[in-house]
């Protein structure tokens, strides 16, 4: 598998879409993960994000989540993101910022991916 | 007065300061500078085993201060204690050290100014002093002052070494 | 006040320095041990926080690759090997060498620094070497970890800056990344951030290679405001603006920082009305804020944190400065100030015991005088005591020696030591440190055979140097014992007879025998070697236990070791004396040898027929008449006394006119011109003003001995030369 490619793998289940992503989340690749992640969406169920395989992330991937999230909101989907202690992501997710204990202005529901203990990013530390 | 003003007043004329006093029939002269204070003398502790002319120490204001008879280290006799009879203070340097020490004289004269120029070799001859510790010689009214070197007197370390070893000149 | 604060940095830098080599050498011994890890890092975190605070570059810079190398070993990414302790040490050693070429403007040798630093990054696994790592820099967040920032000492040049950084949303394109600079903010010092996400929009309409975020900081540092500029010198597109919001004086407010209400008026979320109507209400003003609709919880968040994140800062200000406060760090001149005051007042106080004695008839004067003495001598040993600390400090710089030295040779050897807390006058520690390591020194180099010769010998292979301090008195006894070959009797013989120390057919008792070593240029190492042997060491050991007033001891068992005991009295300002008269001259013996005043008649003198010996009790006891030996004009009363002395397990008299009785001597030096008289160590001032000579009885004893020798034509003259 070529280690500089985002893999978007869609699949689709009974009661949610499954996205697994891989490899870098960076800018260069990010338009093709924001569109992957609309087809996802576009199906209508709850989407489920794995960042497990993902080798690094920057302000784009991070900012990416954040949409992710948003447009579940917007679209009354739930959304789950699991990143099984990615350490690309928990070292940038600190440095940024992300990691809060209360959710971000958008989030109603309380259920933006960075808030809380066991948050995204956190898993790691 | 204080040394930065002597510095400057030497600066400025080339005079300087000096301490006369007596020990015999001689007139020896210190720079005021070195001058610390002038004491009676009272009693003074000899260190045993050390030299005569080490008289021994006192006590000044708490400090101890070793006196030195500065008449047998330059070859005369023994300094007698009479009323006139007291101890010059003085800062002197042993090797990088600055060290108070008294030196005992038969009495205190005058502060008068000299000007360099005013200051001439001593004789090595003409004279039954040891002139190694002296600057030089003045003339003062009739007679000769003799400027002493109070910092080579002890410079050598030889506070140990006997009187004898310097008479040579006399 | 820089110079204050750059001397106190010199002085704690010092301590952190000690205290760095013995965490070092502890981590040798268990490498397991993360507390030791972690205290490591925090030393050079600390070396390097104030170090560069004080304008100490070169040692921060240095420093941080240290401190780099520790991060590392506390994550488990690199083990703790004996190379890795070494290269610490000499880094340390190199920190030391800075700190004190900026004392003395001297020079520091770059190469020996960058082959430390070289040695150190070969140790990092790939990846981590060449990069500066944010040591500590990572996991700061959200108070992650406060005492990484926290430690930074020099409370007061901490302050708490705001900062929001809204970056141009281009700025991703051009190469520039939002994530280094923050991350440059956070090594500053102890920094919270948050990220501002509301510009974020839906997948839909996102364009996702601009930057919508913005960020939120709150950052504690000693760098200050200019540092903080200089990490967006490149960014001139990008929104920064600075406040600060606690300059490091706030104290008085209980570690609390202020009202959230505030807060926010101040960052301009909230009207000061709005604020004031809602504290009407009680309830939680954050939430009611909110559900006011007039605050969004985006400025709610960083608000919040503010608070919490300055609270924080100022209460580990307040616990710093309560920690200073039960313990404060005094020049030790003021320290010497004091004590010499103290001892001209007890000098004061005995002559008004005296004086109160002749008016004995005046009641209130003597209740008045024996008040003052007992005050004094109150005074008296609490100022000693402020002046004694732990000789354990001394002990531990030994280790390190030990640990260096053993290993130049080839041996292998520890260093035990035992009653590290025994307390001694700092002069007297200073003052002992050079005798101490020529005689580890010699423990190293000639006591402990190497370890092929400890097993041929049945020993065990490494070898052990004991090093012990125990109270004994008014005396510390200072014991440093190997478990080496032991002194050599025969050779130690020998060389002193070839040196005309003896004579050739002279009986000797071992403790003679040993005593040989301590004459000047006495060595009998076969061949010179760096470390000892070249005929110096143990004469400049005399000399300096001489002038410290101890004595030393020898026992040697051949084949099990050596040990050597150092009497040291506790301190050098005032001791117990007796205090006796011959002629008009006083003199002073001190109390801690004396041990018993017989009186001596002229008529039991004249049946000795000219033997200066007494019979006590069952005993002879020779004794010295100072009278004589001091050359002294006039002639002893009738009846004279002999104080009784042990000196090295001899007994010897001192013959003196009259005993006048104990006495509190507050010792001063008789300056150069009689440094090199033997027999007199010193003077006190009495009661009456005059001086009185401190006598050194051991040298007098040692100078009769040698007349002694000379008038029975063991040694001629020239033999002394």
């Amino acid at each position: 598998m070529d280690q500089d490619q985002v893999l978007v793998r869609i699949n689709e289940r009974e009661a949610s879409t499954d996205i697994a992503l891989s490899g870098p989340l960076t800018v260069d690749r990010i338009e093709e993960v924001r569109v992957g992640l609309l087809r996802a969406f576009a199906l209508g169920k709850s989407v489920r994000i794995s960042l497990a395989a993902v080798t690094d992330v920057d302000l784009t991937g991070l900012q990416l989540l954040c949409s992710a999230h948003r447009t579940s909101i917007a679209r009354e989907l739930d959304l789950r993101v699991t990143s099984d202690g990615c350490p690309a992501l928990s070292s940038v997710a600190g440095v940024a910022g992300m990691l809060r204990h209360i959710g971000c202005p958008q989030d109603g529901c309380g259920t933006c991916v960075w808030k809380g203990d066991s948050a995204l990013g956190r898993e790691a530390a | 007065m204080s040394e930065t003003a002597t510095a400057i007043a030497t600066a400025a004329s080339g005079v300087q300061q000096f301490l006369t006093f007596r020990l015999g029939e001689e007139i020896f002269a210190v720079e005021v500078a070195k001058v610390r204070e002038i004491l009676d003398v009272s009693t003074i502790t000899k260190v045993p085993q050390t030299p005569d002319f080490m008289r021994g120490v006192i006590n000044l204001r708490g400090g101890v201060v070793p006196v030195i008879d500065l008449r047998l280290k330059l070859g005369l006799t023994r300094t007698e204690s009479t009323v006139n009879t007291c101890i010059i203070v003085q800062e002197i340097l042993i090797g990088d050290e600055t060290v108070v020490l008294g030196t005992l004289a038969d009495s205190v004269q005058e502060v008068l100014d000299l000007e360099g120029l005013q200051i001439e070799a001593a004789p090595r001859i003409g004279t039954k002093l040891n002139t190694d510790f002296l600057k030089g010689m003045a003339k003062h009214n009739d007679g000769f002052l003799m400027v002493l070197d109070i910092d080579r007197i002890f410079a050598a370390g030889d506070f140990q070494s006997e009187p004898e070893l310097q008479g040579d000149a006399a | 006040m820089k110079d204050d604060f750059a001397q106190a940095f010199k002085e704690e830098a010092r301590e952190q320095l000690a205290d760095l080599e013995n965490s070092l050498l502890a981590l040798e011994e268990s490498p397991e041990d993360l507390g030791l890890v972690g205290r490591i890092f925090r030393t050079m975190h600390t070396i390097k926080g104030s170090g560069a605070m004080f304008g100490y570059d070169d040692i921060a810079s240095f420093t941080h690759n240290v401190e780099t190398v520790y991060d590392l070993v506390r994550g488990g990414e690199l083990a703790v090997t004996r190379e890795l302790v070494d290269l610490s040490l000499a880094a340390r050693d190199r920190i030391l060498a800075m700190l004190e070429a900026s004392e003395t403007g001297g020079a520091v040798d770059a190469g020996l620094n960058e082959q430390v630093i070289d040695g150190l990054k070969k140790l990092m696994p790939d990846g981590c070497r060449g990069e500066q790592r944010p040591a500590a820099g990572d996991d700061r967040q959200a108070g992650g970890r406060a005492e990484a920032g926290g430690r930074d000492k020099g409370g007061s040049a901490l302050a708490t800056y705001r900062i929001r950084f809204r970056p141009e949303p281009a700025m991703l394109c051009r190469g520039s990344n939002p994530l280094s600079l923050l991350r440059e903010l956070q090594e500053l010092g102890n920094c919270t951030t948050v990220a501002q996400t509301g510009a974020i929009k839906t997948l839909e309409e996102l364009e996702p290679e601009l930057c919508h975020f913005f960020w939120d900081l709150i950052l504690t540092t000693d760098k200050g405001e200019d540092a903080i500029r200089d990490v967006f010198i490149f960014e001139d597109d990008c929104q920064l603006s600075l406040a600060v919001i606690d300059d490091g004086s706030g104290q008085d407010e209980g570690g609390g920082y202020k009202k959230l209400g505030e807060i926010l008026v101040e960052r301009g979320d909230l009207t000061a009305e709005q604020v004031a109507e809602l504290l009407g209400a009680r309830k939680q003003f954050g939430v009611l804020a909110v559900e006011a609709g007039i605050l969004g919880p985006e400025s709610l968040a960083p608000a919040l944190l503010e608070q919490q994140h300055v609270s924080g800062a100022r209460r580990q200000r307040q616990e710093q400065g309560q920690e200073s406060a039960s313990s404060i760090r005094v020049p030790a001149e003021k320290l010497d100030v004091l004590v010499n005051l103290v001892g001209e007042l007890v000098t004061v106080q005995a002559r008004l015991t005296l004086v109160a004695q002749e008016f004995k008839m005046h009641a209130e004067l003597v209740n008045v005088a024996e008040e003052v003495e007992r005050l004094i001598g109150e005074l008296r040993d609490n100022a000693l005591d402020i002046r004694m600390l732990p000789i354990g400090a001394t002990f531990s710089k030994f280790k390190r020696l030990v640990r260096d030295l053993s290993a130049e040779l080839g041996k292998e050897i520890e260093l035990t030591t035992h009653g590290a807390e025994t307390e001694l006058d700092k002069t007297v520690i200073e003052k002992l440190n050079d005798p101490l390591v020529h005689i580890i020194r010699n423990c190293i180099d000639h006591g402990i055979e190497t370890p092929q010769e400890r097993l041929a010998g049945g020993k065990p292979r490494g070898g052990t140097v004991h090093l012990s301090a125990v109270h004994s008195g008014d005396s510390v006894l200072l014991t440093i014992k190997d478990d080496g070959a032991g002194l050599n009797r025969e050779a130690i013989r020998a060389k002193a007879i070839e040196r005309k120390l003896i004579a050739q057919h002279a009986e000797l008792s071992d403790k003679e025998i040993w005593g040989m070593i301590f004459a000047p240029g006495f060595s009998t190492a076969a061949k010179v070697s760096s470390v000892s042997g070249r005929g110096v060491g143990m004469d400049v050991v005399k000399q300096a236990i001489d002038g410290l007033r101890g004595t030393i001891e020898v026992e040697s068992a051949p084949g099990r070791g050596t040990a050597i005991t150092l009497r040291i009295p506790l301190t050098l300002a005032i001791i117990e004396s007796l205090l006796v008269q011959i002629g008009a001259d006083r003199f002073v013996l001190p109390l801690s040898l004396v041990e018993e005043c017989i009186l001596l008649s002229r008529e039991q003198i004249d049946r000795q027929h000219g033997r200066d010996l007494l019979q006590v009790r069952e005993t002879i006891v020779p004794y010295l008449p100072l009278r004589r030996i001091f050359k002294m004009a006039g002639s002893p009363p009738e009846l004279q006394q002999v104080v009784i002395c042990r000196i090295q397990e001899k007994r010897i008299g001192f013959l003196v006119d009259w005993v006048i009785g104990g006495h509190q001597t507050v010792i001063k030096s008789l300056g150069p011109m009689y440094q090199r008289v033997e027999g007199v160590s010193g003077a006190t001032i009495l009661g009456d003003g005059s001086v009185a000579l401190i006598l050194d009885i051991q040298a007098i004893l040692r100078g009769a001995e040698l007349e002694t020798d000379h008038s029975l034509g063991i040694l001629s003259k020239d033999d002394m030369a």
